[in-house]
């Protein structure tokens, strides 16, 4: 059952794409229809709204996402009210979105719906711990690689990732751009007590200094570093940045003597904003980055049409991304 | 005047309130807007209510009870909005339905435990016809959705449907277009027949849970109550406050502690050292070297009158208390300069104020600290001897703190003793001198005020040839 059977072995799992129409929601409704009979029990949130039945931005039909009889899922009140499929309300959850509180319910009928969920990574957690309430074994998170969302997919433990030809039609570089956030998804993990201290805090730079102590730097963003350069190394070569670290940063503390010696410290994967190129050339100079969350990659699924029409070849583009991600890749629509 | 703005005037009234282990948001909500009760048997009863609660929740039996009821409190919701929907007549949602079933549902748990104990249950009013509204299956499951329970029609439908999407999924994609939209107009009429359905079951729950609004709204403030009692009644056990006798005349505290400052002074392995004080009506002055505890003295006083009469026991061994109507005060570190005027003019206005009040006859606790502190001895002495004067009648009782000696007024004075004479050859140091004060008071004649400021400057630490100066000064 190809990889679905190492998907389902997580209690949380994120199902992002590199993009809009790289298949996201077929590899999802393709893992979901194979849950059908293993008498696992599954939840099913997104980050963010998703289940539109036209793609907004492109107009393109979009397969919906279909939940079976039995399955648990999540959608903000207002799209709870809008479903067309029977379901009945198991709670309402405290967290509150922009379309109201979150709901969580049991399907009673097959039917396509819109799912909705947290607005935050905190809260997204506290609604992945709530799960086992239910008697949930996965809790399985549509999510978003997107600059626009603050909840991170990067918290669940494991995370499958669709990438393709509408991300971009020249292979060489579909598979590098495909490679680059492969790599940043197995970054190191920082360690479990600092990972745990680091994770309550939602903005500010830090120094870590070797007993593992913060110190705030009180700057305000890493456009302001250059001015702060004096203080920023005075606690060691530790620094943990809690928002997003930018190409700015990257090329700041390249050029910085003690680059060798430099580990740079972020939320997740998902709070890097930097070119391949820069990154590349950050870490060739002997910087070192970590994560206070990290996931787990369990698979690469690609989806070798897009959108526009233009289609590559499933078996080249296959062969070419195991070849440089070293690990096996599925083209999810020949996997009936 | 309700709790949530009494938290912003009386010291330490929010730090109790903070730590109160509220359980559900309409105890929170109900805690906020709880009155300053100032009726003498509405106080008593209150009291009585916590009372019993803190005797339940230190009965063995009945422990086990509230700790179950406390955390199926957590279950409670606010439905304040929909049981209002309810009234307004509208038609309630799925959301909404859910809530109340749950809530009714928590409601009636509740109740049953608390009746196995004999303790509060009749505060909740009886809900099961409600529940058996909105759970005609009569599963006990807080779950909702309009299931075929609900209507004998929704089942054959809703079986139908399921047919027919089953048929349209089994196509194969090249079956003819004309199948295909005969099986989607079918799967659309059966959708449109079951809302219509589902939408004439909310109306008619709707309408029906109408007659029992009142009894909802009951219970769910019933539940707060209980959940306010059990919070109260565990920080009671946790701060060893104690119930206050309510009387009517003179108000008293044997062992009278700032659970704060208590905190904080364990917290560095010291002691707090509680008081003893009777205040009767009319004006009692009392002196006391400085950093004898005046303020907080004051303080504690303001903090205990309002607990008790927002229904919280108090902090000391033993409490007397005569209910006011309202709790008067003006502190020294009160926020001078607001408004433009300096600290003076602040406290010149307070006072008017307090007179004014006081004018109209009502019972008062007035509490002033340091009068007149920030003008010229001469006239700050005049000041506190009229205020005392003025203040001293029988619906009042006031405490004024102050350094002027010599008041020739006639009224009650008191003093705190102030440093030990027992120090010996002990070092004192600006962290330790607390521990070198005794804190309790004396009835006093008031002509001579303790004179300890150049001591203790000395042992904060103040230049020493100032301090010389000053004696030099005091010896001409």
């Amino acid at each position: 059952m190809t990889f679905v059977k190492d998907a389902l072995s997580y209690k949380s799992l994120s199902i992002v794409g590199l993009d809009k129409n790289t298949g996201k929601t077929e590899c999802l409704n393709y893992i979901l229809g194979k849950v059908e009979g293993t008498g696992k029990r599954i939840a099913l949130t997104s980050i963010g709204i998703d289940g539109e039945s036209r793609d907004t931005v492109t107009h393109t039909a979009k397969p919906e996402i279909k939940i079976h009889p039995g399955m648990i899922f999540i959608s903000a009140e207002k799209h709870y009210l809008q479903r067309r499929i029977t379901s009945e309300i198991l709670d309402i959850s405290s967290i509150r979105t922009s379309l109201g509180k979150l709901v969580v319910a049991r399907a009673l009928s097959t039917d396509k719906v819109l799912l909705s969920g947290p607005p935050d990574t905190q809260s997204l957690k506290a609604l992945i711990g709530s799960m086992d309430n239910f008697g949930v074994d996965i809790t399985i998170i549509d999510g978003a690689l997107s600059r626009l969302s603050p909840a991170s997919p990067a918290v669940t433990e494991g995370m499958v990732l669709t990438t393709g030809a509408a991300h971009s039609a020249n292979m060489p570089e579909l598979v590098r751009k495909t490679k680059y956030v492969v790599d940043l998804i197995n970054l190191p993990q920082v360690e479990d007590a600092l990972a745990n201290e680091l994770d309550s805090i939602q903005m500010g730079i830090y120094a870590v200094d070797s007993e593992g102590t913060l110190h705030n730097l009180n700057v305000q963003s890493v456009f302001m570093l250059q001015k702060a350069k004096s203080v920023v190394f005075s606690h060691g070569n530790r620094l943990f940045v809690a928002g997003a670290a930018t190409g700015n940063l990257f090329e700041f503390l390249r050029m910085q003597k003690n680059i060798a010696n430099i580990e740079l410290i972020v939320k997740d994967f998902t709070k890097i904003f930097a070119t391949p190129e820069v990154f590349y050339a950050f870490q060739k100079k002997g910087g070192k980055v970590r994560v206070v969350n990290k996931t787990k990659l369990v698979t690469v699924c690609i989806n070798p049409t897009s959108p526009q029409g233009y289609r590559m070849d499933s078996d080249r583009l296959k062969e070419a991304m195991q070849a440089a991600l070293q690990m096996p890749v599925y083209d999810v629509k020949r996997m009936k | 005047m309700q709790l949530k703005n009494a938290l912003t005037q009386i010291p330490g009234l929010r730090y109790m309130v903070d730590r109160l282990n509220l359980k559900s948001g309409p105890g929170v909500r109900v805690l906020m807007a709880t009155p300053f009760m100032v009726k003498t048997d509405e106080v008593k009863e209150q009291l009585q209510q916590l009372e019993l609660t803190v005797n339940a929740l230190l009965d063995k039996a009945s422990k086990p009870v509230l700790a179950k009821v406390a955390t199926k409190l957590s279950l409670v919701r606010d439905i304040a909005g929909t049981v209002k929907n309810i009234q307004k007549k509208l038609t309630l949602n799925d959301i909404e339905l859910f809530e109340l079933k749950s809530s009714a549902l928590v409601a009636h748990e509740i109740r049953g435990l608390l009746k196995s104990i004999g303790f509060l249950q009749r505060r909740i009013p009886d809900l099961h016809e409600v529940i058996a509204l909105l759970d005609p299956e009569n599963s006990g499951v807080p779950s909702f959705y309009i299931n075929n329970a609900f209507d004998p029609r929704l089942d054959p439908l809703r079986k139908q449907l399921a047919k027919v999407e089953l048929s349209l999924e089994k196509m194969e994609s090249d079956a003819k277009e004309v199948d295909k939209d005969s099986l989607y107009s079918q799967s659309d009429a059966l959708r449109a027949e079951i809302t219509a359905i589902e939408d004439g079951v909310r109306q008619n729950l709707s309408e029906r849970l109408r007659g029992y609004h009142w009894e909802i709204n009951a219970a769910i403030v019933a539940l707060a109550g209980i959940d306010i009692l059990i919070a109260k009644g565990n920080q009671a056990i946790a701060d060893k406050l104690t119930k206050p006798e309510i009387v009517a005349t003179s108000t008293s505290y044997i062992g009278l502690f700032n659970p704060q400052i208590k905190e904080l002074l364990e917290k560095e392995n010291r002691h707090f050292q509680p008081i003893d004080i009777e205040i009767h009506n009319g004006t009692c002055l009392i002196t006391g070297a400085n950093m004898a505890g005046k303020t907080v003295l004051l303080k504690t006083l303001a903090l205990s009158q309002a607990l008790c009469q927002f229904g919280f026991f108090v902090p000391a061994t033993a409490a007397k208390i005569q209910p006011v109507d309202q709790i008067l005060f003006s502190f020294a570190d009160g926020e001078a300069g607001t408004a433009g005027l300096s600290s003076y003019a602040v406290e010149m206005v307070r006072l008017n104020h307090i007179v004014h009040q006081a004018a109209f006859g009502h019972k008062l606790l007035v509490l002033i600290d340091e009068l007149a502190r920030t003008t010229n001895p001469t006239e700050g002495r005049a000041i506190v001897g009229a205020v005392a004067k003025h203040l001293d009648n029988q619906n009042l009782k006031v405490l004024i703190t102050t350094h002027y000696g010599g008041l020739k007024v006639q009224c009650r004075k008191l003093r705190v003793k102030g440093f030990r004479e027992d120090i010996g050859d002990a070092k004192i140091t600006p962290n330790n001198i607390g521990d070198f004060i005794d804190y309790s008071l004396v009835e006093d004649d008031g002509v001579n005020v303790p004179h300890e400021a150049l001591r203790i400057a000395k042992i904060l630490g103040v230049d020493e040839e100032i301090v010389k100066q000053a004696e030099k000064l005091l010896d001409k």
